[in-house]
């Protein structure tokens, strides 16, 4: 191994400067020491395969009404301005399922879904209320959005999106739900524009009717505008499909 | 019909050429082999419904090790929040499968010390050779962060293992 001496890097300030030769052999040690299970990550894999397959029936409600023109490009970095220690979490690249398999994408984005994905999907339907309120708890920098669904029948697919617009100092904060955690997948999509709260209920899994709570929370500037935060929910029951959509201004 | 077992054939390919290295990388930012294995898996799923934007990217690996990285941190998130006030360390001997390495040990403990930013960081561009403006693109900061990040990562994790550069100074002794 060469030693980079330290003196050397300080010339080529544009070209990566490392030095630390011996922690580049230790990582690597570390790296290849670890076994990649691989019938495990193609089970998991597959079954992940299985799910979002499903899910993604419920995406086009979600696309048709997602405030979001993201871009992924990878070639463009980020530019998280000047302070290099602020940790702006923004992984704009990778992460943006919203604007994925569409209702303008053809069915091979789905094995196993016959139909095609452009399915429509009755708005409002009769089984199923939502609310979005702001948490009375709310502070002018952290800031809970909440959707309240109440359902009067037994639903076998839920998906809720809660859209956050970024603005000024967002981030992520939590978020919850009432519905069983066994039963619901949590995750927080962050893109360019926006924090995406995605709540859906787990494959197998029903809720009874009744009232359903979800919740995401963040922070962010004081004087933050919430107008443009928006909730689509869409739900499968028995009898039907459908989905509701609004926003956080009350009542 | 033809188009969607392309796609499958292609997806497999890619599969097979980057699982181990997803793993890897999910491992060392982790600690954690089997959070490995299923944020390796998650990403690729991820990867397969994002077919088209992967293979349309410039740098789909890049872009899968963007999309890994970003699950790998959720899962750090939500390790910390369950481990608060359970002092329970992550980076747990029993998952460690190669017995004859006590330095290694010790770097994956030192590793996992490291502020979350500076370990991916320092991961990507000391045991996968990224350049500092794809790890840039894959983090989503800005180089500048990226240099940043790795050199006070690095020195850190140097000053951890509390072993200087190799430098003459051994020669003397």
């Amino acid at each position: 191994m060469t030693a980079g001496t330290g003196r050397d890097r300080n010339e080529a300030m544009n070209t990566p400067r490392l030095g630390h030769d011996r922690l580049r052999t230790d990582l690597r040690d570390l790296a290849e020491a670890y076994r990649p299970d691989r019938a495990s990550i193609a089970t998991r894999a597959a079954a992940g395969r299985a799910a979002a397959a499903r899910r993604d029936r419920m995406r086009p409600i979600a696309a048709a009404t997602a405030v979001l023109g993201v871009v992924a490009a990878i070639a463009v970095g980020v530019n998280a301005g000047n302070d290099p220690d602020a940790p702006p979490i923004v992984a704009a690249a990778p992460t943006t399922a919203i604007g994925g398999p569409t209702a303008a994408e053809p069915t091979a984005e789905e094995p196993t879904e016959t139909k095609p994905t452009g399915e429509s999907i009755p708005a409002k339907p009769a089984f199923m209320t939502c609310k979005g309120s702001v948490d009375k708890n709310s502070v002018p920098t952290w800031t809970q959005d909440t959707v309240t669904v109440r359902t009067s029948k037994r639903t076998t697919d839920i998906a809720v999106t809660i859209t956050v617009p970024r603005t000024a100092g967002t981030r992520d904060a939590g978020k919850f739900s009432t519905v069983p955690n066994s039963d619901l997948a949590m995750t927080v999509e962050q893109t360019a524009d926006a924090l995406l709260y995605h709540f859906q209920l787990a494959e197998g899994a029903h809720l009874p009717a009744g009232e359903w709570v979800f919740a995401a929370q963040f922070e962010h500037r004081a004087g933050r505008d919430r107008q443009r935060d928006s909730y689509v929910v869409g739900a499968r029951a028995d009898s039907g499909a459908g989905t509701w959509n609004g926003d956080f201004s009350g009542t | 019909m033809t188009a969607r077992a392309d796609r499958e054939i292609a997806y497999q390919a890619f599969f097979e050429q980057h699982h181990a290295d997803l793993a890897r990388l999910a491992y060392l930012i982790t600690g954690d082999a089997s959070a490995a294995t299923d944020l390796a898996a998650d990403a690729l799923v991820e990867i397969w419904r994002h077919w088209r934007r992967v293979t349309s990217a410039d740098n789909p690996v890049g872009y899968a090790r963007g999309v890994l990285a970003n699950l790998a941190r959720g899962w750090l998130r939500r390790e910390r929040r369950e481990r608060l006030g359970l002092l329970r360390s992550r980076f747990r001997n029993e998952e460690f499968h190669d017995p004859d390495v006590p330095a290694v040990l010790d770097v994956r403990a030192a590793l996992g010390r490291l502020p979350v930013r500076r370990r991916e960081c320092v991961v990507l561009r000391y045991a996968f050779d990224v350049p500092e403006k794809e790890v840039a693109a894959i983090l989503g900061i800005s180089v500048g962060a990226v240099k940043s990040h790795t050199s006070r990562g690095a020195d850190q994790l140097a000053a951890m293992l509390r072993r200087p550069d190799p430098v003459p100074a051994l020669e003397w002794r």
